[in-house]
């Protein structure tokens, strides 16, 4: 049997095109019961003695995938419908429904209902896509109830009130993931279910339990049809929130519709959106934008900014302080900046997320769900509430969790118990929480990965040798050297770098030359007069004049900082120069005009990753489009494609930015460790005047942060005590804090002695302290 | 029938067709004195007509026209366009006829026929002068985008009459055509209407939708001897003839033009009346196959959706 | 995300097994001036051809005095393809595809039992969603037949390729622009010679084996096809003619 489906398609040239398939209806398509009695059964795996086949919708796929990954789970039907759609809302839970279907261990079978003659539905007149695939899942589960009349039942699984009702009227067994779950008796399976919000758990959050009283936290989304009208007449404007990293109740979100970066402050104005989240904005009236002090009235104590001891940041997307006006920090005018707040929702960023539990008191009595609060790793994810009977197993382990719902009832989200990674403070545990923080996958290659490779063992064919683009050279000696980081200004001295960036250079002016519009290319942005005033600050207060116009009188006026017999002065200010400049990025040529390729931190007026294709993806893709100019093989077709080709190198900086990040928080962690037993005593630069103390940097550990110079102390408001503070001087111009005699004077760059230790406020809470020596 | 019997009608097929390639005027002539046409319909009626639409799904819109053998087949193909400034709401629709070689073994590959562009002209000013379709109908964002229809209608089978079959074809795919739902950007872009709102900003959906047609365009060839009128000739009954009056009216008769290129016999005002009158009877017979084509195209829809 | 061409549970994108030909249809007689007409549907490619011969030759010069001179022009209708054609006439395409439809047929032909008379062979894409070559040779091989010019043997097409390491018979559009490799062949079934074979990108020798075994198949499945469409025409022509009585 025929079917054709017709839809409308961009095409490359722009135009708007008609597109038609076939779709072919079969009857051998199997229902993959090994007791059945009419289908072929080769891959078969549904078994007689289950208690229910279970027939899952879309949604309980999506958000309830790690209750379907538990051994528990098994006799399942998963419909191509139901595959598609999860395939494009969401492709990582995609490959792990996948990964459970081809699982021999496990028994999950893909049902192809949509070329199955007697399942396959056609759109009625007025059906919306949700409709018609809600209604395929239920022509599905009522053939499979009569095609295995006598075997276990059929149970359809939706959370959805309409499918379940619809299904109910048409003799569908169907259940509710939580009932169901709660059928079975196993309270294990009851953390990993998905919660939404239900009204015991709202009022743990609200003070007036009373329904006509309930309170309401967070204003409501809009309706999709109001932001998007909104969107179009520049009322919202539309974008991804970004989550200060350092101060998580500070998001900002860049929009094509308005030039300025807008800032979202306090989590009412956030309105429950994420970090990744693609949200929509409205602009706060002007006269809100200089309310500075705002923060303070919204926000509780637990949101309260805390900075901590790390590694010393490398460019300023790693500095916590330098850039970011922060309240209580000098010179901060948060009314000179556009801010505003959430209105909607467009796209969820929801994922998993490593962290661990608050601590809290054990409840009397055993065995019963608790309620507990989760906290991320990543600071930028607001605490999750989850529930879970396993209260004393979790508290003291790093857990992942997933967030399910947010409502606006709720101060915060609703999310499951996912799985155990380890014990908190465990290297290995810590380590993998690291990873999973910074989306490193560090899985196995996928088969299809690995078949795109020769079979093992492999040696140099007689093809590879007739091949006329390939080259025998293993008769010349050949040694390759790791090049090393290349984002500090003139350290590239060596012979060796200067091969490595002579051949990066010239393969950038070749592919530029052949493919204007698409050579990926990396590029560092000039800093800006702005960026480097902190180091034009510090300088000065040190009596040290730096010249900026170029990165070369940047450098030559570097070389000759040297201070009075301070070896390390020279070093010191070299570093503070690299924080004060942004990262190095890849960028596809179409994207920018020539000036904006240019390699500051390298002079270069073009560069790009040439040389190490084993090692960095941009590599390979700038091998291809090398081969490509020099006429070897065809440009692949990514190269054509301006969307793709511009999300490859945003990929490729997201890639590169988390592993650096990784890569620093893994050392964090080893130093955490090594500190734990070892209280140590050290020499310590100051590189930053702040109104209660200053920041140190440890030359010695490379490690980074604050010295109170008065005890941090809160008065009965919550509000932080300034009492002792008012006993220090602060010379913002000059960078020094002194005390009012004038008897102890701290400037920046001088040395003091710190005392480095670990302690512990809280049980599995630890982290560094610097005490300054007197 | 025996042996000996089908023997004798095989040779006397071979004799009428002996008579028919020497004699043509004296073979039409004597058929019509009985008052017949020698395809054996009655002297005014024209062929048996079918019309099917949406017999290309990869078109926008499409038809489907036989007028005795005279095949038509006709496709729309959309694409977006910037709209001229001075008339900023308003699209286009390209009309072009061709005539594949596969249509008659008079068409030389490689050569263009001289009626490709004759029809194609004649189909444009009765779709200009019919108003069939408000170009404005095809606006999608005004001055900054509208629908170009590209309107191909081919000669499959070429047996008389090709302006009446093609201009019948024309409507019918235009009565078939269904703007998609698309989306559009401020900046006037088009894109599927299932885009995501998360790539691009501020996108309005504008419904797909069927064209308002107005009055319908038709055509009617008569071929003109001097006793008789011929309507819808076969391209024998138009050789013989040689002169043709082409009568273009709505269904309900309300005359457009005429067309009387050349012939033999010039035509009185009597002829040109009778014609008329001929047009205004095919007129109504031509409104209720075309409706019904349509009308079964429309309760198609639902099903073709996907 | 490379395009899942093939899914786990081994179906296509359409619903098809690796080794299925879409569903054909085919109707002779479909152009009354013709002296054999066809139209062949692969799915949804769909071709009309027509066969006007034999008739004299139009340009004396090229009379063959030992054998018929063939011709063949092949089109395609300006909404044949997803993207409206702005191609004109005579492109290079049309021109190689013209030139493998006549030699396709010529090897078919009894041409030295017409001397002096010249074959056109036209072919006019209506629809074209992959495997556009396979079906003009087949409607064009039906026209012939349909207008009792000699013949060896009929001539069936069809095309193969590979994708998601799968050999697949009969290409769609889609699996077209798969980018693997696409191997079209042109079999004269009863004398089970191949009088076409053409294909596109690499393909490493054992790999083309299966793909070449596959194309021959559903040359074979698509011969047996056209035999029975040309066999039922007879029976219907035979029974209007009244050679038949019921």
């Amino acid at each position: 049997m025929l079917q054709s489906k017709a839809f409308m398609k961009k095409t490359r040239r722009g135009q708007v095109v008609k597109v038609v398939r076939e779709h072919y209806l079969r009857d051998d398509i199997s229902c993959g019961a090994i007791f059945c009695q009419s289908c072929e059964k080769e891959s078969a795996c549904l078994s007689s003695s289950a208690p229910n086949i279970l027939i899952v919708d879309t949604n309980v796929t999506l958000h309830h995938i790690d209750l379907l990954e538990n051994n528990a789970i098994d006799d399942v039907v998963i419909l191509s419908v139901v595959l598609e759609e999860v395939k494009n809302r969401n492709l990582s839970v995609y490959n792990r429904i996948r990964a459970l279907c081809s699982n021999p261990m496990r028994r999950f079978f893909v049902f192809a209902n949509e070329h199955h003659k007697d399942t396959f539905v056609k759109t009625m007149p007025g059906e919306s896509p949700n409709d018609r695939n809600d209604r395929a899942i239920r022509s599905a589960s009522l053939w499979y109830q009569k095609h295995l009349g006598q075997g276990p039942p059929i149970l359809l699984l939706t959370n959805d009130i309409e499918n379940k009702r619809k299904a109910l009227q048409e003799g569908i067994c169907t259940e509710t993931v939580q009932s169901y779950v709660e059928s079975l008796g196993r309270p294990e399976l009851f953390d990993l279910v998905a919660q939404v919000c239900d009204s015991s758990l709202a009022e743990m959050d609200i003070e007036d339990s009373r329904p006509s009283k309930k309170k309401l936290i967070y204003p409501e989304h809009r309706p999709m049809s109001e932001i998007t009208s909104g969107l179009q007449q520049r009322i919202f404007h539309q974008g991804k929130l970004r989550v200060n990293r350092y101060n998580p109740i500070e998001a900002y979100v860049n929009s094509e519709s308005i030039d300025e970066e807008i800032i979202i402050y306090g989590r009412i104005n956030m309105n429950r959106a994420f970090e990744g989240d693609v949200v929509a904005v409205e602009l706060l009236p002007e006269d809100q934008w200089k309310e500075g002090n705002t923060l303070k009235l919204i926000e509780d104590e637990e949101d309260e900014v805390e900075e901590k001891v790390g590694l010393a940041p490398d460019s300023v997307d790693a500095a916590p302080t330098s850039l970011q006006a922060k309240p209580g920090d000098f010179g901060s005018k948060i009314g000179s900046r556009t801010c505003g707040r959430v209105v909607g929702i467009i796209k969820r960023n929801w994922h998993s997320y490593c962290g661990s539990l608050e601590p809290m008191p054990m409840p009397a009595g055993v065995g019963g769900a608790v309620n507990a609060l989760f906290v991320a790793s990543d600071r930028r994810i607001p605490k999750i509430r989850i529930q879970t009977r396993q209260l004393g197993n979790l508290l003291d382990k790093r857990i992942l969790v997933a967030v399910d719902s947010w409502d606006i009832s709720l101060r915060y989200p609703l999310g499951h118990y996912v799985k155990t990674i380890g014990d908190i403070g465990d290297r290995a545990t810590e380590s993998e929480v690291l990873m999973i923080e910074n989306d490193i996958n560090n899985r196995p290659f996928s088969e299809q990965v690995l078949a795109c490779l020769p079979p093992l063992p492999w040696s140099v064919s007689q093809d590879d040798l007739k091949c006329n683009y390939r080259e025998d050279i293993r008769h010349i000696r050949v040694f390759s050297v790791d090049p090393p980081g290349m984002y500090q200004i003139r350290e590239a001295n060596q012979m060796i770098e200067e091969f490595m960036l002579a051949a990066n250079i010239s393969v950038a002016e070749k592919i530029l030359k052949h493919y204007p519009l698409c050579a990926l290319l990396r590029r560092h942005p000039i800093p800006t007069p702005k960026m480097l005033e902190p180091l034009i600050r510090t300088a000065a207060a040190v009596g040290v004049k730096l010249d900026i116009t170029s990165s070369k009188s940047l450098a030559d006026s570097l070389d000759n900082a040297l201070g009075n017999n301070d070896p390390y002065f020279n070093k010191l200010i070299r570093i503070l120069a690299t924080r004060c400049m942004t990262q190095a990025v890849y960028f596809s040529s179409g994207e920018l005009t020539p000036p904006e390729y240019y390699h500051y931190g390298l002079a270069a007026a073009l560069y790009t990753h040439f040389t190490s294709p084993i090692r960095r993806y941009a590599d390979v893709i700038v091998h291809r489009l090398l081969a490509a100019a020099l006429g070897l093989f065809k440009l692949p077709a990514v190269f054509h494609d301006k969307v793709q080709l511009n999300s490859l190198a945003d990929n490729l900086n997201f890639r590169h930015r988390n592993a650096q990040m990784a890569s620093r928080a893994s050392v964090e962690l080893h130093t955490l460790i090594y500190f734990r037993n070892r209280p140590t005593d050290a020499e310590a630069r100051i590189v930053k005047i702040r109104s209660n103390g200053f920041i140190v940097f440890v030359p010695k550990f490379g490690i980074e942060g604050p010295v109170y110079l008065t005890p941090k102390a809160k008065d009965n408001n919550g509000e932080e005590s300034c009492k002792n503070s008012a006993d220090w001087i602060v010379d913002e111009e000059q960078q020094r804090i002194s005390t009012r005699d004038g008897k102890r004077v701290y400037m920046v760059l001088d040395v003091v002695h710190v005392h480095i230790e670990v302690i512990e406020p809280q049980p599995n809470r630890s982290k560094l302290v610097l005490t300054l020596l007197k | 029938m025996t042996e000996h019997e089908h023997a004798a009608s095989v040779g006397e097929d071979v004799e009428l067709e002996a008579f028919r390639r020497l004699y043509p005027l004296e073979f039409l002539e004597k058929f019509l004195k009985d008052g017949v046409r020698p395809d054996g319909r009655p002297l005014g009626r024209a062929r048996s007509t079918l019309i099917s639409v949406g017999s290309l799904p990869h078109a926008e819109g499409s038809a489907m026209v036989k007028l005795g053998n005279t095949t038509m087949l006709a496709g729309v193909k959309l694409e977006v366009m910037t709209p001229s400034v001075d008339f900023p709401d308003e699209g286009r629709i390209v009309v072009d006829f061709q005539m594949p070689a596969i249509c008659s073994p008079h068409v030389r590959p490689g050569r263009q026929s001289e009626l490709e562009p004759v029809v194609s002209e004649q189909i444009r000013n009765a779709l200009s002068s019919s108003m069939m379709v408000d170009l404005r109908e095809l606006n999608i964002a005004p001055g900054k985008a509208a629908w170009m229809a590209y309107l191909d209608v081919y000669c499959l089978d070429s047996d008389g009459s090709l302006l009446d079959a093609a201009l019948l074809a024309t409507a019918a795919a235009l009565a078939d055509l269904k703007l998609p739902e698309v989306a559009v950007t401020d900046d006037g872009k088009v894109l599927p209407a299932s885009s995501d709102v998360q790539e691009h900003r501020s996108l309005k959906n504008i419904q797909s939708k069927r064209l308002k047609l107005g009055k319908i365009p038709m055509a009617l060839t008569c071929a003109v001897h001097p006793k008789y009128i011929l309507p819808d000739p076969t391209a024998e009954e138009e050789a013989i003839l040689k002169t043709t009056i082409t009568v273009l009216t709505d269904f309900s008769g309300q005359l457009f033009s005429l067309y009387k290129p050349g012939g033999e016999v010039l035509a009185s005002t009597s002829t040109v009346q009778d014609c008329f009158a001929l047009a205004k009877y095919r007129g109504k017979e031509l409104q209720k196959i075309f409706n019904n084509a349509v009308i079964d195209a429309e309760a198609d829809d639902a099903m073709v959706e996907d | 995300m490379a395009l899942e061409f093939i899914s786990p549970e081994g179906l296509r994108l359409d619903g098809r097994r690796p080794a299925e030909i879409r569903q054909l249809r085919a109707n002779l007689g479909v152009i009354d001036k013709a002296d054999g007409s066809a139209t062949f549907e692969m799915g949804n490619t769909k071709v009309i051809a027509a066969v006007y011969g034999p008739h004299e030759v139009q340009n004396r010069s090229q009379q063959l005095l030992d054998q018929a001179l063939v011709k063949c022009e092949y089109s395609m209708a300006n909404f044949s393809t997803g993207d409206r054609r702005r191609k004109q006439k005579g492109d290079r395409r049309s021109v190689e595809i013209s030139l493998v439809i006549r030699q396709s047929m010529e090897a078919a032909i009894m041409t030295h039992l017409l001397p002096r008379t010249q074959i056109d062979i036209f072919v006019h894409v209506l629809q074209a969603d992959g495997g556009t070559r396979s079906a003009c040779i087949n409607a064009a091989s039906l026209a012939l037949a349909d207008a009792g010019i000699p013949m060896r043997d009929i001539v069936a097409s069809c095309a193969s390729g590979y994708l998601n390491n799968t050999p697949l018979l009969d290409l769609n559009y889609l699996e077209d622009s798969g980018g693997g490799p696409d191997v079209t062949i042109a079999l004269l079934p009863k004398l089970d010679k191949i009088t076409l074979l053409q294909m596109d990108a690499k393909l490493p020798l054992e790999m083309f084996e299966k793909v070449f075994e596959l194309g021959n198949k559903g040359c074979v499945a698509i011969a047996n096809y056209m035999r029975n469409v040309l066999l039922e025409n007879t029976k219907d022509l035979a029974f209007a003619r009244g050679v038949v009585k019921v």
